[in-house]
C-alpha cells in the first residue's frame, strides 16, 4: 500500500502536506486510483464484517440453530435404519435351509418323519404329531411345547419340540431350540444322545461351528452312540 | 454433518471452481455457496480460538477478501472450499498473534510478541480514523456509485463488464465512476 495514501487516510498528515497531496491525487490519476482502490477494498471488507455480525445474530440468537436440511439428513438416516432393521429382521426370520437336513432323520413313535403313522392313536402328543408328519413345524412345536407342563413327557416333549424348531429353518427358531435341547442333556434320561444330536445340528445351522465340532466329536469318539457314524461323516465333510 | 465424502465433495468443487472463473453472474452463485460456508467456518473456527464477536468478523471480512484477491490473480486452482479453509486458518492464526499478543514460530512453539510487529501495522493498516473516513464517505455516496467503485476498483470487473451487468453503455459507467470517484474525494477531504 502507498504510505502517503495510508497517511493521509489516517489523519497522520500536516495541514500543509494535506493540501499538497490532495492537489498531486488530482494531477495523478494512478495515485487517484490506488486511494479508491484502499478506500473499495476498506469498504468491502467492512459490509463483510456487517454480514457476518447479521449472520451470526440471526444463528446464534436462539442457541445455535439447527439447520433443516439436518433435520431432514437426520430423519432420513433414521427411516433407512428402520428400514434396514426391517430387511434385517425379515431375512434373519425368513426360512432358508438347514445345511445338515439330511442328518436330521429321527424316528417318530411308530415311524420316520416320512412314513405313516400306526401308533399315534396311542400316543399322548398325536396332534403334535399328527402336525408334525403334515410338516405344519410351528404348530407342531407349539403343541409339542403345551405337552411339556407333563411331568411324564417333559423329555420327550422337549426333544420332539426342539426337533420341530429346527425343521421351521428359521435362525430365531433354532436358538429356541437350544435350550430345549439342553434341558434334557441336564438330567440322565433315554433321549439323551439325541438331544446332544440335535443340539450339535442346531450349534452348527447357527455358525457357532467351535461347540458344533467338540459335540461332533463327543458322538464321533462314542461307538454306542446311534449318530456316531454320521457324526464322523460330518467332522469329515462340513469341517 | 461432521467430515464429507470426497468422491461427493469432488463433483461439487470443480463445479464451484468452474462457476467462480466464469461470467459475472455464475461468479455471484459460487460466492454465494462459499459465504455460508465461510460464515460457518469462521464462527467455529473463532470459537474454537475464543474469539469475540467483533474479531470473528474481522477473520470472515480478511478472509473473504483474500479469496477475491486470490480468485483476481487466478490463484484457486483446485478446490475453492479447500482454498476457503485454509485462507481461514492461517488468517485466524494471524488474529491471534495479533489479539492475543502472541506470535508463533510454529504450531508448537509459542512467543510473546515483538515491538517491530505493532511498528509494521502502522505503516500498513488503517488506523481507526483512516477507517471512519472512509465508511463515511462511502455510507454517504450513492449507493449505485459504491457498487460501481466496489466492481471496479476491488473486484477488478473491466468498465465493459460493469456495463454488461447494468445493461448500460461503457461510457456512460465511465462518467459514473468518475462522479462516483469526485464524490468519495470530496468526502474524505
Amino acid at each position: 500500500m502507498n504510505k502517503d495514501i495510508l497517511k493521509y487516510l489516517n489523519g497522520q498528515m500536516s495541514p500543509d502536506e494535506r493540501e499538497a497531496f490532495s492537489q498531486r491525487l488530482d494531477s495523478d490519476e494512478s495515485l487517484s486510483d490506488e486511494l479508491m482502490r484502499i478506500v473499495a477494498r476498506e469498504s468491502y471488507k467492512q459490509d463483510l464484517k456487517k454480514e457476518y455480525r447479521t449472520w451470526e445474530s440471526e444463528n446464534t440468537q436462539t442457541g445455535q440453530k439447527i439447520p433443516l436440511r439436518k433435520i431432514a439428513q437426520i430423519a432420513a438416516g433414521l427411516v433407512l435404519l428402520v428400514g434396514l432393521s426391517v430387511v434385517l429382521i425379515h431375512y434373519l426370520n425368513k426360512p432358508s435351509h438347514l445345511i445338515l437336513a439330511e442328518y436330521m432323520d429321527y424316528p417318530l413313535p411308530g415311524n420316520h418323519r416320512s412314513g405313516t403313522a400306526t401308533d399315534t392313536e396311542q400316543n399322548p402328543m398325536s396332534d403334535a404329531f399328527d402336525a408334525f408328519r403334515e410338516a405344519h413345524f410351528e404348530k407342531a412345536a407349539q403343541l409339542f411345547e403345551g405337552y411339556c407342563t407333563n411331568p411324564a413327557l417333559t423329555t420327550e416333549s422337549n426333544l420332539y419340540a426342539g426337533i420341530s424348531l429346527l425343521w421351521t429353518k428359521k435362525r430365531t427358531n433354532i436358538e429356541e431350540a437350544v435350550p430345549l435341547f439342553q434341558s434334557i442333556l441336564a438330567t440322565a434320561n433315554d433321549r439323551n444322545d439325541a438331544a446332544e444330536w440335535f443340539l450339535a445340528i442346531a450349534r452348527y445351522e447357527l455358525k457357532e461351528k467351535e461347540e458344533a465340532k467338540s459335540l461332533f466329536q463327543e458322538i464321533a469318539a462314542n461307538p454306542n452312540h446311534f449318530k456316531c457314524q454320521q457324526a464322523k461323516a460330518i467332522l469329515e465333510v462340513h469341517f | 454433518m461432521g467430515k464429507r465424502f470426497y468422491i461427493f465433495d469432488r463433483g461439487k468443487e470443480q463445479k464451484l471452481l468452474k462457476l467462480l472463473y466464469g461470467n459475472e453472474r455464475e461468479r455471484n452463485e459460487a460466492f454465494s455457496i462459499l459465504r455460508k460456508d465461510a460464515l460457518k467456518y469462521c464462527f467455529i473456527r473463532g470459537k474454537k480460538l475464543g474469539f469475540n464477536s467483533d474479531e470473528t468478523s474481522e477473520l470472515y471480512g480478511e478472509t473473504m477478501l483474500a479469496f477475491c484477491e486470490s480468485l483476481q490473480k487466478q490463484g484457486i486452482d483446485a478446490s475453492p472450499t479447500g482454498y476457503l479453509k485454509t485462507i481461514i486458518k492461517n488468517k485466524s492464526v494471524d488474529k491471534l498473534k495479533k489479539t492475543k499478543g502472541l506470535i508463533f514460530i510454529n504450531t508448537e512453539q509459542i512467543e510473546l510478541s515483538t515491538v517491530e510487529d505493532e511498528k509494521r501495522k502502522d505503516l500498513m493498516e488503517l488506523n481507526e480514523t483512516g477507517i471512519k473516513k472512509v465508511l463515511h464517505a462511502m455510507e454517504n455516496i450513492n449507493p449505485l456509485y459504491k457498487t460501481l467503485i466496489h466492481s471496479h476498483y476491488f473486484l477488478k470487473m473491466s468498465l465493459a463488464e460493469i456495463a454488461m451487468g447494468q445493461n448500460a453503455s461503457p461510457e456512460v459507467i465511465k462518467t459514473q465512476l468518475a462522479r462516483a470517484r469526485e464524490a468519495i474525494r470530496k468526502l474524505i477531504k
